[in-house]
């Protein structure tokens, strides 16, 4: 008698799990093309980040390659995969606007001290060239002995 | 030999123009002409022997090449249509026809793809153009604009022969 019913409520269980999961399987589909909807949104966003920071004179190629992997996912309609790709180059685009102002200031001062060296080699060059190849030329006959020449 | 002044003066005018040329390459702007490219290459992706006949529906497989060179990443969209010659496009206008089919993909600057596209004419008749178009995506308008590149592939479009 016991075993009946457990196996009654087993039955109606599984029925009304069936039955939700009917119920239930459009709601997801629709999600689903929501989710892919807002990915196409999201990746306009990351885009425009990448290109900010592009435009900002930061290396963007490894965020670039994720976003390229996850627009083709996204029209291959690989949506999971798609989410993947982006967040992966989400975090990527984060991390690069991070460490932008440091990069930036890194490279405008690599810039500025080259242009101040290749300037001030005209000037140092006038100053210590002949001093320089006057001391080469004395060092290189110094071994020499001077005499009077008589006409 | 002393130092003569003729000769300074010439090594000092060598270093002075060598040395205005190197701060006019560490100055000057990385990119100074910005464009984009689009290539229609076969099936191997390789230049030439491009089908020249195609029975209607049956699908051609051809290979697209994208270059950029615009200082940044692009969001570019191949757009496939199909048209004749009075309906190629042009360098400023894309052609009337409806959008058949997209490739999208984004690169970075000074970077190339290639990928492989399966088309097919459906109707048929002589001298049909396949045309490809590139547009890209500007993120400041949140529009698609046409670059102004195109390829186009004339084919005869014949009937599939009764079984």
């Amino acid at each position: 008698m016991a075993r009946t019913n457990i196996m009654a409520i087993g039955i109606s269980l599984g029925f009304v799990f069936l039955i939700s999961s009917l119920l239930l399987l459009p709601v997801s589909i629709e999600a689903s093309e929501i989710s892919c909807q807002s990915l196409e949104e999201k990746v306009k966003t990351l885009f425009n980040e990448v290109h900010v920071l592009s435009e900002r004179g930061i290396n963007v190629s490894s965020a670039v390659e994720e976003l390229d992997k996850g627009v083709k996912a996204l029209n291959q309609g690989q949506c999971d995969k798609a989410e993947t790709y982006l967040q992966s180059a989400e975090d990527k685009i984060n991390a690069l606007r991070e460490n932008a102002d440091t990069v930036i200031l890194q490279r405008n001062i690599i810039k500025w001290v080259t242009v101040g060296i290749l300037a001030a080699i005209p000037i140092v060059t006038y100053l210590l060239l002949p001093r320089i190849y006057m001391g080469l030329w004395f060092r290189y006959r110094r071994k020499w002995k001077v005499r009077k020449y008589e006409v | 030999m002393r130092f003569d002044d003729e000769v300074f003066a010439v090594v000092m005018a060598i270093i002075v123009i060598g040395s205005v040329f190197g701060i006019a390459q560490t100055l000057r702007p990385a990119v100074t002409e910005r464009f984009t490219a689009l290539g229609l290459l076969n099936s191997e992706c390789l230049i030439g022997d491009y089908p020249k006949t195609v029975v209607a529906g049956d699908n051609v497989t051809l290979c697209i090449f994208v270059f950029n060179y615009n200082g940044t990443p692009i969001y570019y969209r191949v757009q496939f249509k199909i048209g004749d010659n009075s309906t190629l496009p042009t360098n400023t206008t894309p052609s009337p026809m409806p959008v058949l089919k997209y490739w999208e993909g984004i690169i970075d600057h000074n970077q190339n793809t290639t990928f492989k596209v399966n088309v097919s004419v459906n109707e048929p008749g002589s001298k049909k153009a396949i045309i490809f178009e590139l547009w890209y995506y500007i993120p400041a308008n949140d529009t698609w604009v046409y670059s102004g590149r195109w390829t186009h592939l004339y084919v005869n479009v014949v009937e599939a022969p009764v079984p």
